[in-house]
């Protein structure tokens, strides 16, 4: 008959894929427990220690995300994730960026945090894309903290003035911040490759193309410069794939339509305050065609990204063994 | 040697395996033993340092065995394993020198080793 000490760290040891459990590793580990606890105070409370749990944890993210001993699907969800790392927080840098260099040309009353955000978001960039994600990892969790609590500030400041932004927008906002901060911390584990150090260039082209997007006739917000980014950057995924009479590079595809969803939901919920906004100006009919148009070609390349990921993603073995047979 | 470097855990479990298989629990003792009761090493963790060795071909699953209706799986070194233990070992023993002898020239090598003639000065 088990214990509870037993029951419950078997209990833990589920977060861990059935893949890797398979092949007698969770009786393994399950021994080696036991055996360890004996008469300690973990198998008096009959509850394993924060310790244990802990590591358990770990090793559940490393095993999903590529880690030692990963599965092909694993590997690829591994992948992913660090894609969306990637591009998500070259993508907060740009846009953070911009808004604060913006911000300074038209003389508006910048805090301390403005430019402070920013400059986080590219450093965890920097770090991550130099070839040292551990430490762009400390880097980007307080950056998403503090930016959180300038965007709640701003909430607070909405409400005072009776033009709180939508549930949607605000979802769609802190989905576009969160997940790649999260995305970095958990892909970017010890077995994972670093990025290559060329992606270092996607900073000033990010950049150079969100400087450029200000130059267009009319008003156009940062979310909309951010949606015609990803179109272009599912265009050029499908446009190589074409070239090399091969299929996309599906976790990319994948990586790319889990950003552009947040950016999709942010588009179509502020469609009638950017048509608004355009007023009765010379430009007014362009602009509009500008926000409609990118809302809806945005959709379509998230579509496709979708598809071409899904279909990747399932063309792969879900499981495989974790331990290496005798020799 | 894997161009990761080795962490100072998957160095004592290579430490521990130097001399004979040892299963998880055996391996888990015998690191504490090793770091002076310095580190507990939580079964989450020996396992993924077990994977990264594994994977690298520095270790090996040796047997299995069946005591008290558990399961025990014993892993040995392998000859690549040794070799990156010892180059390991090497590279650790070169640091230690280098800080003694930086040390001993500031007049503050208070802490040697037995073997240097030990105990504080």
């Amino acid at each position: 008959m088990s214990s509870l000490l037993e029951d419950r760290y078997r209990f833990l040891l589920r977060m861990l894929p059935r893949s890797y459990r398979a092949g007698g590793r969770e009786e393994e580990m399950l021994a080696t427990y036991m055996e360890g606890a004996g008469e300690s105070e973990e198998a008096l409370l009959g509850r394993p220690r924060w310790a244990e749990a802990r590591a358990i944890a770990a090793l559940a993210v490393r095993v999903r995300l590529g880690g030692a001993g990963a599965t092909a699907r694993s590997l690829a969800s591994g992948r992913v994730v660090r894609w969306i790392a990637l591009l998500g927080v070259a993508g907060n840098a740009v846009t953070t960026g911009h808004e604060f260099l913006a911000g300074l040309a038209r003389g508006a009353d910048l805090a301390p945090l403005d430019a402070l955000i920013p400059l986080g978001w590219a450093a965890a960039f920097c770090l991550l894309a130099g070839g040292r994600p551990r430490a762009a990892r400390i880097v980007v969790l307080p950056v998403l903290l503090a930016q959180v609590a300038v965007m709640s500030a701003w909430q607070d400041a909405g409400a005072a003035l009776s033009s709180v932004p939508s549930a949607a927008f605000t979802v769609a906002w802190l989905l576009m911040t969160a997940v790649p901060a999260l995305a970095l911390v958990a892909g970017y584990h010890r077995d994972a490759p670093p990025p290559s150090r060329r992606w270092l260039a996607l900073l000033p082209a990010g950049l150079a193309f969100a400087a450029a997007w200000t130059l267009l006739p009319g008003w156009h917000p940062a979310d909309e410069a951010y949606a015609v980014a990803l179109v272009g950057a599912a265009a050029y995924l499908h446009a190589g794939a074409l070239r090399r009479r091969a299929a996309p590079d599906g976790a990319a595809s994948l990586a790319l339509a889990a950003l552009g969803l947040p950016v999709l939901l942010a588009s179509a919920a502020s469609v009638d305050g950017r048509l608004a906004a355009q007023g009765d100006g010379p430009y007014a009919p362009y602009a509009a065609a500008i926000a409609v148009g990118v809302t809806v070609l945005l959709a379509v390349a998230v579509a496709a990204l979708l598809v071409t990921g899904v279909r990747f993603l399932a063309r792969l073995p879900a499981a495989g063994p974790a331990s290496p047979a005798p020799a | 040697m894997t161009a990761r470097g080795i962490t100072e855990p998957a160095f004592l479990v290579l430490t521990a395996l130097a001399d004979e298989a040892r299963h998880g629990y055996g391996i888990v003792g015998e690191v504490e033993r090793l770091s002076g009761g310095r580190i507990r090493m939580p079964v989450g963790t020996l396992y993924g340092v077990l994977d990264r060795l594994s994977g690298d071909g520095l270790v090996e699953l040796d047997r299995e065995e069946v005591q008290q209706g558990r399961l025990r799986r014993y892993y040995r070194l392998t000859e690549a394993g040794a070799g990156a233990l010892d180059a390991e070992a090497a590279r650790l023993a070169a640091n230690v020198r280098a800080a003694r002898e930086r040390l001993r020239a500031r007049g503050l090598a208070r802490h040697r080793p037995a073997w240097e003639g030990g105990g504080p000065a």
